[in-house]
């Protein structure tokens, strides 16, 4: 679903951002991505949304080349950054309408999915009312309806569950597995390690814009946490794959 | 004392870093732009300062009536400030940061509106001072006048403070609780401007009529403006009652609207929320709904259609003002009522008004700070499947939509008010709405290549941004084609000539139109594509 090989981003001034990263999600995989602050886990995500361009690699979202093909790339992409700023100045329901107009969602499928995933996480009364007076959580729950009313492909998170209160967690998450589990994938970036380790079949680890462990969540992690592993591994210049 | 130095310190390092975020160029640039703006607008007002205080000191005598005229202009230009101010939000976004350390809460708020008065003050000074120096330098005044005369140019700025921490609430509370209360404001701070505009005219020629009348009538005019005879008296004669009258006249405001603003100082925002709980869903086509979004962004902000939308909202004014006045009023007015030696025809008049409509619609360009305005919501648009194509033409779009339908309106009404041949009529007609769709495409080549997305306050796009200032000169010089093109080469074919500028200046601009678009949606597609979210 998800192919990046050799991503090299290089800001101006020098900083290399992300170094020769090369990682596979795959149809099904609720893939988690850890790495401390400024490790170079946003940026990855800029760049396969399109909102960055990178100097040397490939994206590949669906075998389709975010570089070449963006508008398909992106057809198939939800993404919701770690902090939403939205258009203050309209309502949730203009908001969500303005997505699915993009997306060009029928009337009633909007009107199922976003009543649908309202209820879930418990905002459908708060749609007719302008985003400014909105909470950070609120943005976020409006952000994953936004997501979720176009069924797309391939969910790009960051930091997904920052501002969320536990029940609204605990129905992301659910709604996570059984988004992968009718054959789509999420890449989502975490610091939250518990949910990483519980959630994802699959994790990469990055420092310095480097990856330095990826594959199946249990093979990396081994008997240690996956916090333990991330001490360790964030401390020592190791590779496990 | 110590804390609010260090405030007073960190609200300029503030100001100072966002400065120093550009490129060394463009922050170079800026500061060059805002300074030669400054040079222009204060030594234009500097010299219309002293040449007021030359007529009134030198030939009419009257020192007293020339620093009363100068407290006036000034002053009024104060309240406008203050007023424009006011369209911004008062909510200091630091608030709570600041009221959870360690320092009183009056130091916090004397803090903000030191700031405010540093940042402001030197532009009203720039205003008066003039005026101060000048009747001094011309005998009006004695050396202790002109100390209490810079004492009071230094304290009228309070004025401005004042009036635009009180409107600010009241622009809130509208802005906040009225349904579609941005557009209200936006209305009503249209209205203050236009009347402030008007008003001045007026008074300017009013003054001078009294100033003819003698010093009996000039005394009788300032003793009428009970308020700022206190200080006209207090600077040219120092009594007691006069300084005591101006310090409160000053103050007493000052010191209300300080309290009103210390005690809603850090106080959350109302939200006003809907009582309507069915959701509405309707489907709309891509191209409509990208145009919906920028209106709605649009509207939602009231300096920004305050700045762009101020052309149209003249040009309606100047046409109603037109269609009543009636084609021979107008005549005499732009003769100066026979004081030019000049005898305009009805082409020659209509000319001259579809060249005014052009510098209007040079004035009515959202496009330069556009693509800036996104600002941190530049993602959306950029994750989402849109064609970068129809993205920009949404932008295009609205600044067309605010200024071209109006002026073909109006334009239309002219040309049957003055009973131009219809082909006159057209050549009028279109020269302003090509001038204006000319400079809005370059307005947006223009914030393509300078955007500016980390801004905290809109002022720094909408006002102070280079892509700004380089639109509205850009826009100046295009406004000029027709006359240029008229004197080069339709001179000689008289009123003939006049329709046939106004058409082949229309050509050129599509010409450029032309290139611009290429240039926008060609190499302009990736240079948005490369922009950073």
């Amino acid at each position: 679903m998800l192919q990046i090989s050799n991503l090299t981003k290089i800001y101006p001034g020098g900083k290399t951002a992300v170094k020769n990263l090369s990682l596979t999600v795959e149809n099904g995989d609720l893939y988690g991505f850890i790495g401390h602050n400024g490790a170079g886990k946003t940026t990855t995500i800029k760049s396969v949304v399109g909102l960055l361009k990178f100097e040397e690699g490939q994206i590949l979202v669906d075998g389709h080349s975010v570089t070449a093909e963006p508008l398909l790339c992106k057809s198939m992409i939800a993404y919701i950054p770690d902090t939403p700023e939205l258009y203050d100045t309209v309502t949730g329901t203009q908001y969500l309408n303005f997505i699915s107009d993009v997306y060009r969602v029928s009337k009633e499928d909007r009107s199922v999915r976003i009543e649908k995933y309202a209820r879930l996480l418990e905002i459908a009364g708060d749609l007719n009312n302008p985003i400014s007076s909105y909470s950070h959580g609120m943005k976020q729950k409006l952000s994953f309806i936004a997501a979720f009313v176009h069924e797309p492909k391939l969910l790009i998170l960051d930091e997904p569950f920052v501002g969320l209160d536990p029940r609204a967690a605990f129905s992301v998450k659910t709604v996570m597995k059984e988004f992968c589990e009718k054959g789509n994938a999420i890449f989502f970036s975490t610091h939250v390690l518990e949910v990483a380790e519980k959630l994802c079949n699959k994790i990469a680890i990055i420092k310095n814009g480097e990856l330095i462990a990826s594959g199946d969540t249990q093979s990396v992690k081994g008997d240690r946490s996956l916090e333990e592993l991330f001490l360790e591994l964030t401390e020592e210049e190791n590779v496990v794959q | 004392m110590r804390e609010f130095m260090a405030l007073i310190r960190i609200n300029f390092l503030s100001f100072l870093g966002a400065l120093q975020k550009k490129k060394k160029g463009r922050y170079v640039g800026g500061v060059v732009m805002i300074l030669f703006f400054v040079f222009i607008f204060g030594g234009s007002m500097s010299m219309q300062a002293v040449m007021s205080a030359y007529q009134l000191v030198v030939i009419y005598n009257l020192p007293r009536y020339a620093i009363f005229v100068g407290i006036v202009s000034s002053l009024a230009f104060s309240l406008l400030f203050g007023l424009m101010r006011a369209t911004n939000s008062p909510t200091s976004k630091d608030a709570d940061l600041l009221l959870a350390m360690p320092i009183r809460k009056s130091t916090v708020v004397l803090s903000k509106i030191i700031t405010q008065y540093l940042f402001d003050a030197p532009i009203l000074i720039l205003l008066l001072l003039p005026t101060m120096i000048a009747t001094f330098a011309f005998g009006g005044l004695q050396v202790d006048g002109l100390l209490r005369g810079v004492l009071a140019v230094l304290i009228i700025p309070v004025l401005s403070l004042t009036v635009s921490l009180l409107f600010g609430y009241l622009f809130s509370f509208i802005r906040e609780r009225v349904p579609g209360g941005s557009i209200i404001l936006t209305g009503i701070t249209m209205v203050i401007l236009l009347g402030y505009i008007v008003i001045n005219m007026q008074t300017n020629t009013a003054f001078m009529r009294v100033a003819e009348m003698g010093p009996m009538q000039t005394t009788q005019t300032i003793e009428q403006f009970f308020p700022l005879r206190f200080l006209t008296y207090f600077i040219t004669d120092g009594g007691l009652t006069d300084t005591v009258g101006t310090m409160a006249f000053i103050f007493a405001p000052f010191a209300v609207t300080l309290s009103l603003f210390a005690s809603r100082y850090g106080r959350s925002e109302y939200q006003r929320r809907s009582k309507n709980r069915n959701l509405n869903f309707r489907v709309r086509p891509l191209r409509s709904t990208l145009l919906r979004i920028e209106l709605k962004k649009y509207l939602a902000s009231s300096l920004y259609v305050f700045n762009t939308a101020f052309g149209t909202i003249m040009m309606i004014a100047g046409t109603v003002a037109i269609l009543v006045m009636g084609p021979d009023k107008v005549r005499s007015i732009l003769e100066m009522d026979g004081d030019l030696p000049l005898q305009m025809s009805m082409s020659q008049i209509a000319a001259i008004i579809a060249v005014v409509f052009s510098f209007m619609g040079a004035m009515t360009i959202t496009t330069p700070a556009s693509i800036s305005f996104e600002g941190k919501k530049f993602w959306i648009v950029r994750s989402l499947p849109i064609r970068v194509a129809d993205i920009l033409a949404a932008k295009l779009m609205l600044n067309i939509l605010l200024f071209v339908p109006f002026v073909l309106i109006c334009s239309f009404l002219v040309s049957v008010r003055f009973g131009l041949h219809p082909i006159e009529g057209l050549a009028f007609a279109i020269l302003p709405a090509m001038v204006n769709i000319t400079i809005a495409v370059a307005g947006l080549i223009i914030n393509l290549l300078m955007p500016k997305l980390d801004w905290r306050n809109e002022a720094e796009i909408i006002k102070q941004s280079m892509s700004v200032m380089l639109a509205v000169l850009l826009g100046f010089a295009i406004s000029a084609t027709p006359i240029v093109m008229y004197f080069l080469l339709f001179a000689r074919f008289g009123d003939s000539g006049l329709a046939l500028a106004g058409f082949a200046s229309s050509g050129f601009l599509m010409l450029i139109l032309v290139i611009e678009l290429l240039i926008l949606f060609i190499p302009g597609k990736k240079i948005f594509e490369n922009i950073p979210a």
